[in-house]
């Protein structure tokens, strides 16, 4: 009963659950772009390039904007705090550009060029790992760290946010809520609009939505831009967790997305449901560490790490529930074809 | 349209083809399999440019040339294959590229499913718009096609062959559809290779043939005899020279056999038959009455859910290792001899991208005269392929080069060559002679009656009836999975076939 | 026949022209090289202007038509891809000046590559356009790519290459110590290229190399550290268990997309993250040398198991080598299966329905193969492959498992799919990338040693061959279609692409959509 105890211990407190949504934020963030690249049929691997890229760009930017105020110290003093909050958030800006341009060479490459989805994905991931490890050092002068930027901060609630319910509800970054605007605003724009309508039908059945007169090929490009976007967004959010840029930071979370996209059978919701779970599983290794019970101390992470991979296997697999893909995913369009 | 003009890599589709079409008429266009009747359709609707000539729509050119563009100008298209999204309802099929939208940006589901309801009613054609689209029938799924058209504010329907996948009663229904259409000012331009249908529901027609137009006539001033004429080119269906039929021993018993088809529904419902050695046994029937499941059961490649097939007298289906069906092997079809001219040879009958040598092996390729201990024998690879070659007169009569650079009567004749090597006691011929030129298709059938006198067993499939008609020498006709009848050649003629391929002898 | 030999006295009268065209045009810019633009930027800008050329001819040839004639258009050819090479490799040699090698190589390698490009035009222009134009022009992009990164940096390129050729001929073992590391990194990229190479063939996509490595050297480390086997049969045994342990791993996926149509793809892709937490889990914890020891690694092999590495082979041929270079004998053993790869694919009945599977799957079934069977072995060969690495990095490099190590030497099975790629999924095609991916490689160690650029710039100049290539193998398909059809509108027949069974085989096409698990 003492484990029993442990465990419920462990699972409430806020240490779980507020590191669950952090955690869980980045993978939610590109798992959204990848619900739109791949509903408008690109299959789009490169979430793990764009998100890198991204943290990189947000760091330099930041870095550029608060150098100034930050003086010479990090971390140190800052002379004026409006400049601050404008180059923390001009950071997160730079970051979703950056995760658009990204996306874009993706784009060019599978929708222009109609090459394949996936060997196109694998090269934005390495250009990315290389192009950010080798402008680190011609900005910063290492490969491998960039210098610690100003972090965006929880809003300060006084003795309410130090309270259980304080913490778990409102204390995290404005990116957190400003990542579940964004889910609310996916799931609106994919099943509410016309524009969701058009994309869907471009991912089903792109011959169909060409014969209606809808451009497959501009709306896969907003599909992959979005998704660029998106994951720019999220990778903005790692850096502004860690407050620093470090060699392939994003480190296969890109992937998980991926998983988590999929899990979620390419809805906004379902990826929220997924990334949650995995995050949730990622937290809870960590605090099993901490554990007062030596059985769940000895439980080895490698385990955990597994789930999010081993239960998208099942999933495709079609052991634990059955996913259905948009039925043109990863096929480009061939508009003259008969 | 005027002096359009198409070439693709190897084929001139359309050769100066001159179109017109008045407001009101229900116009047909026909031409066989490969005239060039969907190519030149293709280019009306926008989806493909012309390498010459122009395009009108009520008199004002259509620019750009796209699908929107010639949406705008008032035309609309029912394709053969249905251009549906199926996870999607039917109000959002219809809808998409036009949708209202409340603030610019949201989809109004309810006035999309309103303006449908209008819609179906002033034409009749009812159908849920909450309905997925995947859970309606083939029948519902082309009204959804007519409506996405006439929600457009189409003037002008194309509707591409579309009761090639309608059961008679559709047939029936979309007559009336048609009517209703012409009787609200509409034009309809009727795309088909059935003669039938053309003389029962359209006003005027044009005829291609090879991609140029045959002829132009009134319907009322023609007959289906002129129709065909103009269609094939030659004055009537040219009897090929056969000496009577000499029928031996059952080859082929096929009995009581079930499968199902596409959606997992029944395709093959409890058929038998006799094929004997030395005859050719035709199975007529509109395409997608089950031969193409039949035939793929035949071969091994779909599997049976009851019944029982024997080749020279051993059965070949044998239960599947997990699931109740049954299944027939492909060593067992080569040991006892069956070979199969598929329907699609670029689909199933050729590697296209493999050499004609390599091509002409396929199937047979792990017999012993083929390879060493470990490696493939090159020299009796090329000897079979020069012999072949030479025997089917095959150009270019090269073994090395691709089967992708031959044209479709050579491609055809790998096929042939390559399933007549195996010496069968059972040929399965599909569709022999599709989108194959006139020298081949002699040349073919004269080789499957060559090997009828050789006491062959032949299954002959074709949707042409001339075909069958002028090669089998029983006939036997599918309609909705069954077999409904089997007639001797001599008993057998167009309006008695025709008959029983639209069900009409229940 | 006298019409063939009339043509190829044309395209090699053509290439002597270009070939002087060439020379001229080098002597203008060495000339220029005095000019306030520097010599690095000018010859960057007539890279541009070649490539620009070459594209721009190919383009025209098409549109107009003329294409189908193949003497002018190889002329242009021969000009097109010609010229640039011989201006890279010019710089490089005038770079070079001291190293004498290079400068009496560079004339006669510019005017060869002429040489025979212009041949292979006239004999294959197919092949050319659909084959070996787009390596061509990636390489050559990633070339300029690499020059506009070095410029970025502050260093004029021609003068960071020039250090770089005249550093690597320093110290002992000046060049050999270069062309060791080459043969050290082009061991496990040739291992993985054939891996995706062959598995591409069949049609699928093979993205699980890091998986398929990590297991492999776990498996043969351990079955390695067995004590009392006696050598002969130890070897084998571990490194049989490596190479199973590959092909299992890379069978998972294929029996997942065989029976339940899982797509390969994101599968493999899992599996690789579950391959190194499973692996770490067991050098951490059961497999572990010694419960005391930090480090994540396994107990040693025996030492009957350690294969010899180049430089004491070569010393028997009395050939003096580095002997630090960890180039081992299992580099003639990849070279090896290239070979047996090649075979297995175009000359055995097996190899026949692998690529019949890849090309039309249709059609493989209705010639009785069995396709789900196809998938499924391809898949454990494509994995073997990738698990013959154990035998280099085990056996042959650190003789234990060690994790983090793995984990770092495992990115050559990323690094597979740009050989295989460059390689154009051909045996022989992939043996020539991984010796020129290995060269990039240590190229990037040298200008990092050098110059104080990264070298990390090889990871970009990787990406953007990989990227540039799938681009250009599109563009060339699709110019070479249109090829096709200005040959039947000129009312010419379509030309044989010869009897090369071997390199003319197109690609298949690419696999289905990822993630269609329940479709």
């Amino acid at each position: 009963m003492n484990l029993l105890a442990d465990l419920w211990h462990i699972l409430w407190s806020v240490e779980t659950l507020t590191g669950t949504i952090r955690l869980s934020i980045p993978l939610l963030l590109a798992a959204l772009g990848g619900v739109f690249s791949e509903r408008s049929g690109v299959v789009n691997i490169a979430l793990e390039g764009i998100m890198l890229n991204a943290a990189f760009a947000t760091v330099l930017a930041t870095h550029a904007l608060t150098h100034p105020a930050v003086g010479e110290v990090p971390g140190g003093p800052f002379a004026d705090p409006d400049l601050l909050v404008f180059g923390m958030w001009s950071g997160v800006a730079a970051g979703m550009a950056a995760g658009v341009l990204t996306a874009l060479i993706h784009a060019v490459v599978t929708v222009t060029a109609k090459a394949d989805q996936i060997v196109s994905g694998v090269g934005v991931n390495l250009l990315a790992i290389g192009s950010t490890q080798f402008l680190c050092f011609k900005f910063f002068g290492s490969t491998s760290n960039s210098p610690t930027i100003p972090a965006i901060r929880p809003w300060d609630l006084g003795d309410f946010g130090q309270s259980f319910l304080g913490q778990v509800l409102f204390g995290y970054s404005p990116l957190v809520y400003l990542a579940f605007g964004v889910l609310a605003l996916a799931h609106v724009v994919l099943f509410r609009t016309t524009f969701g309508l058009r994309l869907q039908a471009v991912g089903e059945h792109p011959r169909a939505a060409d014969t209606l007169g809808v451009s497959v090929g501009r709306m896969r490009y907003a599909g992959v831009l979005l998704s660029g976007a998106l994951a720019g967004l999220g990778g903005a959010y790692l850096t502004s967790d860690v407050a620093q840029f470090t060699q392939n930071m994003t480190a296969g979370r890109g992937y998980i997305a991926l998983a988590a996209m999929i899990l979620g059978k390419w809805t906004p919701g379902g990826a929220l449901g997924a990334c949650l779970l995995f995050a949730f599983a990622q937290k809870f290794q960590f605090a099993l560490r901490g554990a007062p019970s030596p059985l769940l101390q000895s439980i080895p992470s490698q385990f955990t790490d597994m789930i999010p991979y081993l239960l998208t296997i099942l999933v495709l697999a079609g052991l634990v529930g059955r996913a259905r893909a948009p039925a043109a995913l990863g096929k480009p369009y061939e508009a003259s074809e008969a | 349209m005027r002096g359009i003009t198409k070439v693709f890599p190897r084929v001139v589709a359309n050769r100066d083809v001159d179109l017109s079409v008045e407001p009101g008429e229900i116009h047909a266009l026909i031409g066989e399999n490969g005239a060039g009747k969907s190519t030149l359709m293709k280019i009306l609707y926008g989806l493909q440019a012309p390498d010459a000539g122009t395009v009108r729509l009520f008199g004002a050119p259509l620019h750009p040339h796209t699908p929107a563009a010639a949406i705008r100008a008032g035309l609309g298209m029912v394709h053969q294959h249905f251009m549906l999204l199926p996870p999607l309802t039917v109000a959002e099929n219809v809808v998409l590229g036009q949708e209202p939208a409340r603030l610019g940006v949201f989809l109004d589901r309810d006035r999309a499913e309103a303006e449908l309801l209008a819609l179906s009613e002033r034409y009749r054609l009812s159908v849920d718009p909450r309905a997925r689209v995947e859970s309606l029938s083939v029948g519902q799924e082309q009204r959804v096609e007519i409506l996405k058209v006439l929600y457009r504010g189409a003037r002008v329907l194309i509707l591409d062959e579309p009761t090639a996948v309608l059961t008679p009663p559709e047939v029936e229904e979309l007559y009336a559809i048609l009517r209703a259409l012409k009787a609200e000012g509409k034009t309809v331009l009727f795309i088909s290779h059935k003669l039938a249908e053309v003389m029962a529901v359209t006003d005027r027609v044009t005829v291609m043939r090879r991609g140029e137009v045959a002829g132009r006539v009134n319907t009322r001033d023609t007959s289906r005899e002129e129709l065909a004429r103009l269609m094939v080119g030659r004055p009537v269906l040219f009897a090929v020279e056969k000496p009577p039929a000499r029928p031996g021993a059952i080859a082929l018993r096929v009995q009581g056999l079930s499968a199902l088809g596409h959606r997992e529904l029944p395709a093959v419902r409890d058929v038998s038959f006799d094929a004997l050695a030395g005859e050719i046994l035709g199975i007529a029937g509109v395409e997608g009455n089950g031969q193409t499941e039949l035939i793929e059961v035949l071969t091994g490649l779909r599997e049976a859910t009851a019944g029982s097939v024997e080749l020279a007298g051993q059965e070949i289906l044998r239960p599947g290792r997990f699931r109740k069906t049954l299944r027939a092997r492909p060593n067992d079809l080569l040991r006892l001899g069956m070979g199969h001219v598929p329907e699609d040879r670029h689909k199933r009958g050729l590697v296209l991208d493999y050499s004609v040598a390599d091509n002409l092996v396929l199937g047979r390729h792990r017999l012993r005269e083929f390879n060493g201990f470990l490696l493939r024998r090159g020299g009796a690879l090329l000897a079979h392929a020069r012999e072949r070659i030479a025997s089917f007169d095959i150009r270019p009569p090269d073994p090395h080069v691709p089967a992708r650079a031959l044209s479709g009567g050579n491609q055809q004749k790998i096929v042939v060559a390559r399933e007549l090597a195996r010496d069968p006691r059972v040929l399965l011929a599909c569709q022999p002679t599709r989108g194959v030129d006139i020298g081949a298709i002699e040349s073919i059938h004269r080789r499957l009656i060559e090997e009828r006198e050789r006491g062959k067993s032949i299954l002959l499939v074709s949707a042409e009836l001339s075909e069958i008609l002028s090669l089998a020498d029983r006939i036997a006709v599918m309609y909705g999975g069954r077999i409904v009848g089997t007639l001797d050649r001599i008993d057998a003629n167009e309006e008695r076939l025709g008959q029983l391929m639209t069900g009409g002898a229940h | 026949m006298s019409r063939t030999l009339g043509r190829q006295a044309l395209a090699l009268a053509g290439c002597l022209v270009v070939g002087t065209l060439g020379r001229g045009l080098v002597r203008l810019v060495d000339a220029l090289a005095g000019s306030p633009l520097g010599p690095g930027t000018v010859g960057a800008l007539s890279l541009v202007a070649g490539f620009a050329v070459a594209l721009a001819a190919v383009r025209a040839c098409v549109r107009t038509g003329r294409y189908a004639l193949s003497e002018p258009f190889s002329a242009g050819l021969a000009i097109g891809v010609g010229f640039p090479g011989l201006l890279a490799v010019r710089a490089v040699a005038a770079a070079a000046a001291s190293a004498t090698w290079l400068t009496w190589l560079g004339w006669p390698a510019a005017l060869g590559i002429g040489v025979a490009l212009g041949l292979g035009c006239v004999a294959a222009p197919e092949f050319v356009l659909t084959r070996l134009l787009a390596p061509v022009c990636a390489v050559g992009c990633a070339a300029l790519v690499g020059m506009i990164c070095l410029a970025l940096m502050g260093y004029d390129p021609v003068a960071a290459a020039h250090e770089v050729v005249h550093g690597a001929q320093q110290g002992k073992w000046g060049l050999r110590d270069d062309l060791g590391y080459i043969l050290y990194n082009a061991t496990p990229l040739l291992l993985t290229g054939l891996a995706v190479a062959s598995a591409f063939r069949t049609g699928l996509f093979n993205i699980g190399g890091r998986g398929q490595i990590l297991v492999s050297c776990l498996a043969c480390a351990w079955v390695g550290a067995f004590p009392g086997l006696p050598g002969f049969l130890h070897l084998p045994l571990a490194v049989g268990s490596g190479v199973l342990a590959g092909a299992a791993w890379g069978a998972i996926p294929g029996l997942l997309k065989a029976w339940r149509g899982a797509h390969e793809v994101i599968i493999t892709i899992m599996m690789n993250f579950v391959a190194a937490a499973l692996t770490g889990y067991f050098c951490t914890y059961p497999l572990k040398e010694s419960a005391s020891s930090l480090i994540p690694q396994t107990a040693p092999i025996s030492e009957s198991l350690h294969v010899p590495r180049l430089a004491e082979l070569l010393k028997r041929a009395d050939i003096e080598f580095p002997g630090y270079v960890q180039a081992n004998v299992s580099l003639l053993v990849a070279l090896l299966l290239a070979g047996a790869v090649y075979v297995f694919l175009w000359h055995t009945r097996w190899g026949y329905e692998l690529r019949a599977v890849g090309l039309n799957p249709s059609a493989a079934e209705y010639g009785g193969i069995r396709v789900p069977r196809a998938i499924a072995m391809a898949m454990a060969l494509s994995g073997a492959l990738s698990g013959a690495c154990c035998l280099d990095f085990i056996c042959g490099q650190k003789y234990r498992y060690m994790h983090d190590d793995a984990m770092a030497y495992s990115e050559n099975g990323f690094l597979g799919i740009a050989v295989a790629l460059l390689g154009q999924n051909h045996p022989a095609g992939v043996v020539a990338a991984a010796f020129f991916f290995a060269f990039l490689v240590r190229l990037g160690g040298l200008v990092e040693f050098h110059t104080h650029v990264p070298k990390d710039l090889v990871l970009v100049l990787q990406a953007v061959i990989i990227l540039f290539l799938i681009v250009g193998n599109e563009v060339f398909r699709r110019l070479a279609e249109r090829y096709r059809a200005s040959l039947v509108r000129s009312g010419r027949s379509v030309p044989a692409t010869g009897g090369s069974a071997a390199g003319a085989d197109p690609a298949p096409a690419s696999a289905a959509a990822p993630g269609g698990g329940g479709a």
